[in-house]
């Protein structure tokens, strides 16, 4: 087991990332999928595909462009496979209004998953980068596949309709 | 507000909304995957522990050493009967809604072929990011071998039940998934025998399998409408042929070239036959930069945009 990050085997590159980035890239799942068991699943299977690879990526920086990749298109197919049923299946209940500070917050988190949820998929991802994990558009624009030109169309369009939210809660 | 204070408000919305999500045990199930996955290695059961395990590692450094990425061009000759000699394997993933295999060619080492291609194909190691696997886990695939006219494959035995929430389209796809690789990286189309714990399977990801199942090449299992060429990331000079297959009301191919949300190529094909899968080819031209080549068939309802089956590939043109 090396200390110097080149020589990093895969179980140690896993154990790294790890430490530094799962509980950032189970929240970054969230914001896209929003259920949080399923958000550790979708991460946990891709440290698992990170691991398989290692020996192509050999670079911690290549790895975590990697992981994000993979959380962001595994999200984005855990959405697809559940679409039909989403569609079916009731809209949550509406929350009634909270008394203590506990459920304003609660209610505030539900109101901007929710509001998240509403979006394109490409914009919720564009968004879930640039603001919650504050990658530049040149790492949003590798991690998607996108060119740059369309992270900057799709966070602009993502921010102008979460506007009307950010007014209400903030 | 200035933007500046909607982007600073948009950051503490978001981190607020994940602030109370604190993922419980999740490294001791990475790490019991992994090393499941290296101690229970397909290929050291079908070969002898250590040649084996040679082996493997001249696949992995000769696949680095010839630059062989997504594109899977030409690496090194491989020398004939050699331990090192390498095949070309198509890997078999899903795309789209999930229920439909779209397939991706890549270079390892002939000797353990069907275990790497397998293993590629559970895992959902594709070079393309709109592909994955079918298969809820990487660590149910035990090994696999092929030998008197059938190819047999060994999973753990929680492959046994469909798990909750996978739909049967999906499961569907995810056993044709491993038939397809299987067959492909043994260059046959003998039928694959399934083993659960050892014994034999009546139902896989709960679809009752026969004690042989047969490959299904139409596009009941195979996407409508698929690129085989240019791979996912590769790079090409202008002007370029696009390969692929296609089952389209009356074999119309529609594609266009796209920068962002700018449409800089469009154009149609005409695949050979209609309504079967069947091959399509064009030529594009078009001025250096990085583009999305998007592929899909015909939208017959009329409706504006893009059609009900599709393939992208991103593609730089030199």
């Amino acid at each position: 087991m090396g200390l110097v990050a080149g020589r990093w085997d895969a179980d140690t590159a896993v154990e790294q990332l790890y430490a530094g980035h799962y509980r950032a890239l189970v929240r970054l799942s969230v914001l896209l999928v929003r259920d949080p068991e399923t958000a550790e699943e979708v991460v946990q299977d891709s440290f698992v595909a990170m691991h398989g690879r290692w020996r192509s990526l050999r670079e911690p920086d290549k790895a975590l462009a990697y992981l994000r990749q993979t959380v962001v298109n595994r999200s984005r197919s855990v959405l697809r496979r559940r679409g039909v049923q989403s569609r079916h299946a009731p809209g949550p209940l509406p929350d009634l209004p909270g008394a203590d500070e506990h459920a304003l917050a609660a209610d505030r988190r539900d109101r901007v998953l929710e509001a998240l949820r509403a979006l394109p998929a490409r914009q919720r991802e564009v968004i879930a980068l640039r603001y919650y994990l504050d990658l530049s558009e040149a790492d949003i624009a590798d991690a998607l596949g996108i060119s740059r030109g369309a992270v900057k169309v799709h966070a602009s369009r993502g921010v102008a309709a979460l506007r009307t939210l950010m007014e209400d809660v903030s | 507000m200035r933007p500046d204070e909607h982007d600073t408000d948009l950051r503490r919305l978001l981190d607020d909304a994940v602030a109370d999500v604190e993922p419980r045990h999740g490294v001791e199930a990475i790490r019991s995957r992994t090393a499941a996955s290296r101690s229970r290695r397909p290929w050291t059961w079908a070969a002898g522990g250590a040649v084996a395990a040679t082996a493997a590692t001249i696949a992995a450094v000769s696949v680095l050493s010839s630059g062989l990425g997504p594109s899977g061009g030409a690496g090194p000759a491989p020398a004939p009967s050699d331990t090192t000699s390498l095949r070309t394997v198509s890997v078999y993933f899903v795309g789209g809604d999930g229920t439909r295999l779209f397939s991706e060619q890549r270079r390892v080492l002939a000797s353990v072929a069907l275990q790497e291609a397998l293993t590629d194909a559970v895992r959902g190691v594709a070079f393309d990011p709109d592909y994955t696997s079918a298969w809820p886990s990487g660590h149910m695939l035990r090994g696999a071998r092929m030998g008197h006219g059938v190819i047999t494959i060994r999973l753990d035995g929680s492959a046994r039940a469909r798990p909750q929430g996978m739909s049967r389209a999906v499961a569907n796809a995810a056993v044709q998934q491993l038939v397809l690789t299987a067959q492909d990286a043994t260059r046959s189309r003998v039928p694959v025998r399934f083993l659960l714990d050892g014994g034999p399977a009546r139902t896989v990801l709960g679809v009752p399998v026969a004690p042989e199942v047969a490959g299904r090449r139409d596009d009941s299992v195979l996407a409508a409408v698929s690129v085989r060429s240019p791979a996912q990331g590769a790079t090409v000079t202008s002007p370029f042929t696009v390969t692929g297959r296609a089952s389209a009301f009356e074999a119309n191919v529609q594609w266009e070239l796209t920068q962002g949300d700018t449409v800089v190529r469009r154009g149609f094909t005409t695949a050979r036959e209609c309504c079967t899968l069947s091959p399509y080819s064009f030529r594009v031209s078009a001025p250096p930069g990085v583009y999305t080549l998007t592929v899909h068939d015909e939208d017959p309802s009329g409706r504006e945009g893009v059609g009900r089956s599709v393939d992208t590939k991103s593609v730089t043109v030199r």
